[in-house]
């Protein structure tokens, strides 16, 4: 499975730059070369140059030590809201598949209620109502993140359940959770990690949109969403306040969309037949 | 077909009660009193606080606050605007024809990106032509629209000078009216443009591969006719459905779009409202976009039971 994944240029591209952005996010605040923060002034809107590579903002901070520090803080978005969204998403699904009936019906309904809003927009309406802040970014995207999941797992579960494995070990006098945590979930889990996957780099972006529009991170904060938001009032004098932010987003999350995509084709089964 | 319509429409009714009842939550969500959180830091007395909060009705139990809210909303009374002080229904009324401008010019970019670069992408399977389109499919998936917006603007708004970089024509069909659709119109399209490429490309491949193409080749028809009279038919049914999700997308997409440019239409109204915590105009806005999402989706099911009789029948 492992020599399937790295076979692919794509999926290996994908994993050394996922790799790498990690390796950033944790070392990136002790190398960058200047405090994130604090404003310099007399430096502002400075082209690259061989003392600020990717240049400065509008406060004359470095952009490249901004860039650095928040390559963290949308890890940090990308994992605690996809978390949030598929540990809740994950329970029910499996709860509804298993046990049927009206809570089923409950659930199922209530996630079809949810895909019926435009899932930026109820990011929106969420993040407007816990106030403005990253924690509370990271919630709304999490609480959008939960129908799919909800769906996905309910989807397997439903199969699943119906093998006549579980019948066997119903048989023997597993409960109902034992049966559900260690016997079907872990059969779930394929199609989830592809979905957890691509939804990191999902979580990025619509977190760094949420940023944008003023919703998420707050000023001073190094994030990129904010940055790219911030730099546009400097276009037409200094295009690498935004653009940088940008590439290091657009970078990040086609590292996990590559991934994703070489996970799938490992992990799905029904690629992998028709692979041969 | 009369029978899997009704079915349908019977179908979008929970799912319209339950929109409802999430939208009007929505300010029960508001940690701390909504009230207060809603007139903000000015100096405000006991007296306002409970005028306002007898105006929202939040003085009445939970459920008698949602049937009434339920009940003017269904009679198109969706309160007043707290900033603007004017109707909530009113102000979506009249940001709504700029927000569905923007979202259908996006689709036809989408469209008129995702198909060339599907229907290629599959005849041309594993080609070089197939990995270039699928490069930039992913690329695109990867792009966050505002910084899509934002290359736009600062290659042709500002160094080429061929767009404006923001702003509005009221004249639709006329040279400018045209020129200021061009970058908000792309921004929006291109990153749902790719997710459709994808899907036109996985559906052609499946369809190229069926038996009836390969008898169609051995009767000797010409590649073109196979393309688009037998296997464009039948892959174009499941993007029909991707369609109308990239629609609602869309609508969604605009929010940010109409910032970026300063389109005047319901996603920056729902900014503005966001900004100045105005919780009546943005339970409406969410809310009519919620029912737009889902009476677009509505009807791409009754399009889909159209164009493949077998679903009719499950």
């Amino acid at each position: 499975m492992v020599k399937d994944f790295i076979k692919s240029k794509a999926s290996l591209l994908g994993l050394i730059i996922t790799f790498s952005f990690v390796i950033v996010a944790l070392v990136g605040p002790s190398v960058a070369p200047y405090d994130p923060i604090e404003m310099d002034m007399v430096n502002r809107l400075q082209p690259p140059s061989q003392a600020h590579l990717l240049g400065t903002d509008e406060f004359g901070r470095d952009i490249l030590s901004r860039i650095l520090w928040g390559a963290q803080i949308s890890i940090q978005l990308g994992l605690i809201a996809v978390s949030i969204g598929a540990s809740v998403g994950i329970v029910l699904g499996l709860i509804a598949g298993y046990l049927r009936s009206y809570v089923e019906a409950f659930v199922m309904r209530v996630m079809d209620i949810l895909f019926a809003f435009p899932y930026f927009v109820l990011a929106i309406a969420i993040a407007a109502v816990l106030g403005p802040s990253l924690r509370n970014a990271m919630i709304a995207i999490g609480v959008v993140c939960i129908p799919t999941y909800a769906r996905l797992t309910w989807s397997q579960v439903l199969s699943i359940r119906e093998r006549t494995y579980v019948e066997a070990i119903r048989a023997l006098g597993a409960n109902d959770l034992r049966i559900m945590l260690l016997h079907i979930l872990p059969n779930c889990l394929a199609p989830l990690i592809v979905e957890v996957t691509l939804d990191i780099g999902w979580a990025i972006i619509e977190g760094a949109g949420l940023s944008f529009l003023g919703l998420g991170a707050q000023v001073p904060t190094p994030e990129w969403g904010l940055m790219i938001s911030t730099g546009r009032n400097y276009l037409a004098v200094a295009p690498w306040v935004a653009t940088f932010p940008g590439i290091a987003i657009a970078t990040v999350v086609l590292a996990f969309n590559l991934m994703g995509d070489g996970l799938r084709d490992v992990l799905d089964p029904r690629i992998r037949t028709a692979r041969g | 077909m009369l029978r899997y319509i009704a079915k349908r429409v019977l179908a979008v009714i929970p799912v319209l009660l339950g929109i409802s009842i999430i939208t009007f939550l929505l300010m029960h969500f508001i940690p701390g009193d909504p009230v207060r959180v809603m007139l903000g830091k000015q100096a405000i007395t006991e007296e306002v606080i409970e005028r306002v909060r007898h105006e929202l009705r939040l003085d009445q139990p939970l459920y008698l606050q949602y049937f009434s809210w339920l009940y003017y909303a269904l009679q198109g009374n969706l309160g007043r605007s707290f900033q603007m002080n004017m109707p909530v229904l009113y102000l979506v009324a009249d940001h709504f024809a700029v927000t569905l401008r923007l979202a259908l010019f996006g689709l036809l970019v989408s469209m008129l990106i995702a198909m060339p670069l599907g229907i290629v992408s599959a005849v041309k399977k594993d080609s070089a032509i197939d990995y270039v389109s699928r490069v930039i499919s992913t690329l695109g998936i990867s792009l966050p629209p505002f910084f899509t917006g934002i290359v736009l603007i600062l290659i042709f708004a500002l160094y080429l000078r061929w767009f404006p970089s923001m702003g509005v024509s009221t004249e639709l069909f006329s040279i400018d009216g045209l020129r200021t659709m061009v970058l908000p119109s792309f921004a929006l399209g291109f990153s749902s443009a790719t997710m459709v490429a994808r899907m036109v490309r996985a559906t052609m491949v499946e369809v190229l591969e069926q038996d009836y193409i390969r008898t169609a080749r051995s009767k000797g028809l010409k590649e073109r006719v196979i393309i688009y009279r037998h296997a464009l038919k039948n892959a174009m049914i499941p993007v029909t459905t991707v369609i109308g999700m990239t629609l609602g997308y869309l609508l969604g997409g605009s929010v940010i779009i109409e910032t970026i440019f300063a389109w005047p239409g319901l996603g920056m109204l729902m900014v503005n409202a966001v900004m100045k915590r105005d919780y009546p105009l943005i339970q409406g806005i969410v809310l009519f976009f919620a029912l737009m999402f889902t009476l677009t989706n509505l009807v791409i099911d009754l399009i889909y039971g159209f164009l493949d009789p077998r679903i009719r029948y499950r």
